[in-house]
């Protein structure tokens, strides 16, 4: 099986939630309530490069709201 | 063999070529490529009269009177023999009524013995009454069915006295195949396939090990008159054929059958060229199956997949006369491109009638009965009424599948009829109903108790309510709740002083002790999240682990403080540094939310480096408040074994701990079984968990010692049927659950209560969700997979880890957007290939990514698994592939005998090889007495021995010169000191691919020319010498 995620050749975008998480997402595919695109249409490598460099904090923000953001 | 003059040497067809190899393969089988048609006859009938026609067919078709041989150079040719003396019988079953289908039977199991001279033959059955039955009985290696039907047709008339004109040679299509360009032909095949992922295996995926040899049962569905009209006219409005129709119909079932959007299957053709005057009316073999292609994008219609198909069909067609073998030759493959064809039957089954002026019997509905050696074939019968007959092998498939399969079938091509353009990704999908029953389905229960407390909380509250219980034991040390309590709650108020607190990572640099437990609820208290850093392992991996959290402290003894390579941490001795700790003034707890990360577990890296799985407090809590899985109470004893890295350390820890039970800690690193064995009786354990492979070891090594156990829990990889069938039997109150989940969604996400069915069954599922959680299996868009497909798992819900430490991107690949869940919520997408089964549970099919690719060939371990501990003397096997890699790659197997000395490997590799075909038959058996376990509990490959090809030779002197030349090749191409004349190639190393070496130096060092056929046939020195020497 060729899984959506996985393919070089296809064209890509990023999505984050509320909690700014960030998923890689096909672009061919509806994207899921309560997530919105952030970046893309794209390439695959230009989506992870996209979100290498943005999502620097990978707890959940309503916990980097109650703690700050200065924690590691 | 010969029995009378030969008139004629003919070569063979590259078709016959093909089916003569295969038949010689398994030559065992007599009752492969054989068709048997069957003639109902009533009216007066002179049977001297009808044999005298059957020779007279003979004497006008030379093809039907050949047989096989091999000229010294290893080609075959047929030889025609100049006597035209059909095999005749007649029976008399006048006075045994009914018997006539079991003389039939008995016909059909007779079967043909391809090396024999008497490929054709005939059998009159005398009923009742002027009641007869004709059978012929033909090897497909010299006539096909199309052919059949003339041959009965010249049948008939010259029993009417006609005279026929002189017949079409089959040596005229022979020498027109001799004039077609095959290398351009080969070009365009390698064209049309370009680019195709891989063979189309349905067979594989049906997860079962076949039978040696299985008859085929059919499935049938009828479309009704309408509905035929309507697809006969809708197929010639897009210029298809109803061929083509039920082909399209076929490839978006396979496609939804495999996962796989570029399939391939076979299609049965003619094979009777328009350019050679006569061919149709020719008898001989001249059928040819030959691949068809289907891509099959989600958004194209149904109407564009089946005229592409048509196209692709156009394109070809003048290139059909090329076998399989050498198509897969033109692109490479080594083995067989697919495992399910598709056929018309435009096969006349009636209107026969003797051609004479008085007539003659009057002529039935013919049968005809043939083998395929597919496992699966689809049979379009165009009639008023179009027929699907799906004939299976019941052994590899079910028959419950199989008429799924065909009413699915049914409806694609009322679908193609009435809505041509609906979208192949529509077509399979699941009803609104089925899903929403699927997603219901997929979810587990919902948590009953209020989920997503702390950790350290749901502790601290068991202690308020179990003070005095014991909460640990470690060799002579036990504590009980309150005791751990407040010695978790002094370091934490020290930890508190040293700056931790929500968001900052310790490090625990201890071994499995109390002091490991202390310091884990210690830093959850304190606010921090824990990564436990396993003394055992190197310190460079520590440090790799130790990246990327930034922890500003770790918590050591002294004994192992210097293995820390740790510039920058402040280092915490829980002995050397006790006064301080103990003098810790007491501080208010952080109010700590289930949200918070609790710890980082690792795991190997793709990229090869561990990577930390970042796992909250909810994440464990929920997981065990689950309930269902394993079920814990007050007084529980539970071992903890698993290696201190292992989210099953936190299941084996925790669930007693949250629950007022006792943890008993294993001491030393890895599990132990020795030490497993003692703590068991000794303290009276109730509860323990142990991966598949140590818990196969723990069966062999200790039987007994899971007398005391009233819940077993395995996992961490497939278990291993022949074990638990053996738990199941020798402690049947035992509750044995098969626990499965990646670490990114922490413990247990689906689990299974095994009972004796499934041992005996064959299969272990891995279940349901676990109560919270929630699973999907999806296709490649994304799709709900309905159940019987396969699909890739993807798992949601309480459990789910933040992601990957420092590895955003590829968290972001990892955990992604869940399309069928509350908005915004995330899945993970576990690489595993699952398929939801009949019965209710999700059944493992493999891994997306790591399946065993050998030459060019898809093999499931799994499967050889399979057939090895189908045998009764192998008690477990694991199979891999071992090598180099540079094309020196063999398929291994490692054995435990169930009793060392009865294991016989000939009987073994007879064993094998009545059950796989050649490139699933692991190269070497290698026997072991237990399995080597590495260091996480799971079989330690590296220290599995490499197979000792040396040791199997036999000691077989060459005779002459022609022999010791041959062993000397032998053991060069098999890189063996010596190989004696009786070795057979196939079992001291050689695969195919080294068979073509061998045959490529043969020839050009012993200028002997040797087919790989007959290496097959005569795999010993000495058989192939002995071939050699006979003349062609």
């Amino acid at each position: 099986m060729a899984n959506p995620f996985e393919d070089d050749g296809a064209i890509y975008r990023v999505l984050v939630n509320e909690e700014r998480q960030y998923s890689l997402w096909p672009a061919a595919i509806p994207v899921p309530a309560g997530w919105t695109a952030v970046f893309g249409d794209d390439s695959r490598q230009a989506c992870l490069d996209y979100v290498e460099a943005t999502w620097t904090d990978l707890r959940p923000a309503s916990l980097v709201a109650r703690h700050g953001s200065d924690s590691p | 063999m010969p029995t009378s003059p030969m008139v004629d040497v003919l070569p063979l067809s590259p078709l016959q070529e093909g089916l003569l190899f295969h038949s010689m393969f398994d030559k065992d089988s007599h009752g492969l490529y054989v068709a048997q048609f069957t003639v109902p006859l009533s009216g007066p009938l002179n049977a001297a009269r009808l044999r005298e026609c059957a020779r007279t067919l003979l004497s006008r078709h030379p093809n039907l009177r050949v047989s096989f041989h091999f000229r010294a150079s290893g080609d075959p040719v047929q030889v025609v023999h100049a006597m035209a003396v059909p095999e005749w019988t007649e029976v008399d079953l006048s006075e045994a009524p009914g018997g006539a289908e079991a003389e039939l039977e008995a016909d059909w199991r007779r079967g043909i013995d391809i090396e024999s001279a008497s490929l054709v033959r005939f059998l009159l059955i005398r009923e009742g009454g002027d009641r007869h039955r004709l059978v012929v009985t033909a090897h497909h290696c010299v006539i096909d069915g199309w052919s059949m039907a003339l041959l009965l047709n010249e049948l008939l008339a010259l029993y009417g006295g006609r005279e026929l004109p002189p017949a079409p040679a089959f040596r005229d299509y022979l020498a027109w195949m001799n004039g077609q360009d095959r290398t351009h032909a080969q070009m365009r095949w390698r064209t049309e396939l370009a680019g195709l992922p891989g063979p189309t295996h349905l067979a594989e995926k049906a997860g079962r090990s076949p039978a040696a040899h299985a008859d085929q049962e059919m499935a049938a569905a009828v479309l009704p008159q309408d509905l035929t009209e309507a697809l006969a006219a809708r197929a010639r409005e897009c210029g298809i054929t109803v061929n083509t129709a039920v082909q399209a119909a076929w490839a978006v079932l396979l496609s939804h059958l495999t996962g796989q959007h570029d399939v391939v299957f076979g299609s049965t053709v003619s094979g009777r060229p328009a350019s050679l005057p006569g061919s149709d009316g020719m008898i001989g073999m001249l059928v040819n199956t030959v691949p068809v292609r289907v891509r099959l994008r989600p958004g194209d219609s149904l109407r564009e997949v089946a005229q592409e198909i048509q196209r692709q069909r156009l394109r070809l067609m003048e290139h059909d006369h090329l076998g399989l073998p050498d198509i897969n030759r033109a692109i490479g493959m080594n083995g067989n491109l697919f495992d399910t064809t598709v056929a018309m039957d435009n096969f006349p089954m009636s209107d026969y009638a003797f051609d004479s002026p008085d007539g003659g019997p009057a002529v039935g509905g013919v049968a005809l009965r043939e083998s395929s050696h597919y496992p699966l074939t689809l049979v379009g019968v165009p009639a008023g009424r179009l027929e699907l007959r799906l004939h299976f092998r019941p052994d590899v498939f079910d028959r419950d599948q199989a008429a799924d399969w065909v009413r699915r079938l049914a409806t694609v091509l009322e679908t193609l009829a009435t809505a041509p353009g609906t979208a192949v990704r529509d077509l399979t999908a699941p009803a609104a109903a089925e899903r929403e029953s699927l997603l219901a389905e997929w979810t587990g229960a919902p948590l009953a108790a209020p989920a997503g407390a702390c950790v350290h909380h749901a502790f601290a509250g068991q202690a308020a309510r179990t003070p005095d219980a014991t909460a640990l034991i470690f060799q002579d040390e036990r504590l009980t709740y309150a005791e751990l309590d407040e010695r978790a709650d002094r370091l934490a108020w020290y930890l508190l002083s040293r700056g931790v607190r929500a968001g900052v990572w310790v490090g625990l640099h201890l071994e499995r002790s109390p002091e490991l437990v202390t310091a884990i609820l210690a830093v959850l208290k304190a606010g921090g999240a824990y990564l436990v850093l396993d003394p055992g392992f190197p310190t460079e991996r520590l440090r790799q682990s130790l990246t990327g959290t930034r922890a500003p402290l770790i918590v050591t003894v002294s004994a192992l403080a210097d293995r820390l390579d740790t510039p920058g941490a402040e280092i915490l001795r829980l002995d050397g540094d006790r006064a301080r700790i103990d003098g810790a003034v007491p501080a208010p707890l952080p109010d700590t939310r289930p949200q918070e990360a609790a710890c980082v577990m690792f795991t190997s890296g793709s990229l090869g480096r561990p990577k930390g799985v970042i796992a909250p407090h909810g994440a464990i809590t929920t997981t065990l408040a689950a309930g269902d899985f394993a079920l814990f109470a007050p007084g529980d004893v539970v071992l903890q074994s698993s290696p201190t890295s292992w989210d099953a350390f936190a299941f084996e820890l925790f669930g007693p701990l949250l629950t007022g039970g006792t943890c008993v800690l294993q001491p030393g690193p890895t599990p132990d079984p020795a030490a497993i064995a003692r703590l068991l009786a000794e303290h009276r354990v109730t509860t323990a968990h142990f991966s598949a492979s140590l818990l196969n070891f723990l069966v062999e090594e200790h039987p007994g010692l899971l007398g005391g156990l009233t819940q077993l829990l395995t996992g961490g990889e497939a278990a291993s049927v022949p074990h638990i069938r053996r738990i199941t039997r020798e402690h049947p109150g035992l509750r044995v659950v098969n626990a499965y989940s990646p670490l990114e969604c922490m413990m247990v996400s689906v689990w299974h209560p095994i009972t004796a069915a499934d041992a005996g069954r064959g299969v272990i599922p891995l279940g349901r969700p676990v109560a919270g959680k929630g699973m999907y299996v999806l296709d490649d868009d994304l799709q709900l997979v309905p159940p019987g497909m396969i699909g890739e798992l993807y798992l949601t819900g309480a459990g789910l880890a933040h992601g990957y430490l420092a590895k955003p991107a590829y968290t972001a690949e990892r955990f992604v957007a869940d399309p069928y869940g509350p908005p915004g919520r995330r899945m993970y997408r576990t690489g595993d290939l699952v398929r939801w089964s009949g019965r209710g549970v999700l059944e493992f099919a493999g891994r997306a990514d790591d399946q065993l690719k050998l030459r060019g060939f898809r093999i499931e371990p799994g499967e050889v698994e399979a057939v090895l501990t189908g045998h009764p003397q192998v008690a477990g096997a694991r199979v891999l592939i071992g090598g180099n890699g540079s094309g020196d790659d063999r398929l291994i197997a490692y054995l435990i005998p169930a009793d060392p000395a009865a294991l016989e490997l000939p009987e073994l590799r007879r064993h094998l090889a009545a059950r796989l075909p050649e490139y699933m038959r692991p190269s070497a058996l290698v026997v072991l007495e237990h399995f080597p376990i590495g260091p996480n509990g799971k079989l330690d490959r590296r220290a599995l021995p490499a197979p000792d090809y040396a040791a199997e030779i036999g000691a077989g002197q060459p005779a002459n010169e022609r022999e010791e030349a041959l062993c000397e090749l032998y053991a060069q191409v098999l890189k063996l000191p010596s190989v004696g004349v009786d070795d057979d190639f196939f079992q001291i190393g050689g695969h195919s691919l080294l068979a073509l070496r061998l045959v490529s130096r043969a020839r050009a060092e012993l200028g002997v020319e040797l087919s790989v056929a007959t290496l097959f046939r005569h795999p010993t020195v000495a058989a192939l010498a002995e071939r050699l020497a006979v003349p062609g």
